[in-house]
């Protein structure tokens, strides 16, 4: 599948979802950082419940993808990774990345984000140096593969928040999750 | 049609809806008929000598279960999602296929819609969402004629 | 050099998202405040404090776009400005602003589809709560910061139509100093 495939896919499915502003996004997901951060003692923490959050999202989100974007099985990891950037992330946030720096094996790329809807409106103080402000997206990516049987680790590892000059999320497959055949007399 | 069916990807009934008011089987018969749809499904999946997606590095993801089964005056219909959902309906023979597999894929859009994003409902259990259930009862509606 | 979030332009942004993304964000925090208090009904006040965090930024943030620094200091044309700009601005939308009946401290601004609720069917056990308490606490923030101390809380009505629908009522309680000093600027 081609990449000019997949944009036109991700257009095409992002027109069809009901909008919303960007900015009540934002203001909402700042929102509940703060609070998150009023809530938890440490950085790290917040940056774990983040993932997490992702993470549950993720496993929802996944099935709205599969059920309204007509995307079908992806052939590899490659095509996987490009389905993300230019279709999933089009959907959900209008936004699309490129994905860049594969390993020789083809398990682990990066994907550059040109925009992050999230980062509206924000200004990382020093003190918050270690929160990973963009980690809801790490997390949702993590939890919608896992939904199709793939574990995969996936952080940022650049921020715009923190100076860089882009945001990039490392994103690497670690294995296939086998379907284990369970009880049915339970 | 006569009745639908959502099972999650455990294999366990998590919702289903009469659309006639024919239909007799307890709660309990329910549960163990999707149960057994949900086995029967992964063992033809096993059996099935049809095998060449499976030597693509990504054939996993590929749906091989069952998604129609024939009977005398009735058939059962199958649309099984890459996440492992079932959402199946039991409908006559004379309902046209095609009408019922859009159905099926429509259930499932209302669902990503009515019960995925409904804070209070915890992913894998039973599906009690109002919205949903008004969801479906139209698409029900809009297609009844056509049967 | 890290250029300051303070030199980056304001643009008049027309950007969007998608509501789904929205609302599964919206589920989670849900969730996530329903998993943190001790009773059930404080969920509704975990929500509301929530908002009204968001409520103080979006009072800058459209007065400084939309309104070029005029600030409002009349009742109706803040209730306006609320049930209005405000409303359109973040939930696509404008709201009914209504006069409280029994009370000249009460207004309300009713939204017939508040696209926070759209999606969530509350159970039985939890029909006190109402998830609409986060735009309660928009409200409640918003009319804080400009200087309308007031208490917001959201409520369900159940339309007459066919089939039947739910609509949300935000109630706002003012302060009665502030009635008091819109009297006294009515007067002058």
């Amino acid at each position: 599948m081609s990449r000019q495939h997949y944009l036109k896919a991700g257009e095409v499915a992002f027109s069809k979802m009901d909008k919303v502003s960007a900015e009540l996004l934002a203001l909402t997901y700042g929102s509940l950082v703060t609070q998150l951060l009023k809530d938890k003692e440490e950085i790290e923490s917040v940056n774990v419940q983040l993932e997490k959050m992702g993470y549950n999202i993720g496993i929802r989100l996944v099935d709205e993808f599969l059920a309204k974007s007509g995307i079908g099985p992806c052939q590899d990891f490659r095509d996987t990774a490009e389905v993300i950037a230019k279709v999933a992330l089009k959907m959900f946030l209008n936004v699309t990345a490129d994905v860049t720096g594969w390993n020789s094996d083809l398990t682990a790329c990066t994907l550059v984000l040109h925009d992050n809807p999230l980062n509206e409106f924000v200004e990382l103080p020093a003190s918050m140096a270690g929160l990973k402000y963009g980690e809801l997206i790490c997390g949702v990516i993590r939890g919608g593969l896992e939904q199709v049987h793939m574990r995969v680790s996936c952080t940022f590892v650049k921020d715009v928040l923190k100076g860089d000059d882009t945001s990039e999320i490392a994103l690497e497959f670690k294995e296939i999750l086998k379907e284990e055949f369970v009880d049915e007399d339970e | 049609m006569y009745t639908l069916y959502i099972n999650n990807r455990h294999g366990s009934l998590v919702y289903q809806k009469d659309f006639l008011s024919d239909v007799k089987l307890t709660a309990n018969d329910r549960i163990r008929l999707a149960s057994t749809f949900h086995g029967l499904s992964a063992i033809a999946a096993q059996i099935s000598p049809v095998n060449t997606s499976k030597r693509l590095p990504f054939g996993f993801l590929q749906t091989t279960g069952i998604s129609l089964i024939e009977a005398e005056g009735f058939r059962i219909q199958c649309f099984e999602t890459l996440t492992g959902l079932k959402f199946f309906a039991v409908a006559s023979s004379t309902f046209p296929a095609v009408i019922l597999d859009s159905f099926l894929k429509q259930v499932y859009e209302v669902y990503t819609d009515y019960v995925l994003k409904n804070p209070f409902h915890d992913i894998d259990m039973p599906i009690r969402c109002e919205l949903f259930d008004r969801a479906v009862e139209n698409l029900f509606n809009s297609i009844k004629g056509l049967g | 050099m890290k250029t300051s979030i303070l030199d980056r332009q304001f643009s008049k942004s027309k950007g969007e998202v998608s509501l789904s993304l929205y609302a599964f964000l919206f589920s989670e925090m849900v969730q996530y405040c329903l998993n943190n208090v001790e009773q059930s009904q404080q969920l509704e006040d975990k929500l509301h404090e929530v908002g009204v965090r968001v409520g103080y930024r979006v009072l800058d943030l459209l007065c400084y776009r939309d309104k070029a620094n005029r600030r409002e200091v009349r009742l109706l044309s803040m209730l306006s400005f609320v049930s209005q700009t405000c409303w359109r601005a973040l939930f696509g939308h404008a709201g009914d602003l209504l006069k409280g009946q029994d009370s000249e401290l009460e207004y309300m601004i009713n939204d017939k589809s508040l696209l926070l609720t759209k999606f969530i069917s509350v159970p039985r056990d939890f029909s006190h709560i109402n998830c609409g308490a986060y735009a309660a606490g928009i409200v409640e923030g918003i009319l804080q910061s400009a200087e309308f101390p007031c208490e917001a809380s959201a409520h369900t009505v159940e339309e007459s139509t066919n089939p039947p629908t739910r609509s949300t009522t935000v109630l706002i309680r003012f302060a009665s100093e502030v009635v008091e000093r819109e009297k006294r600027l009515q007067n002058s």
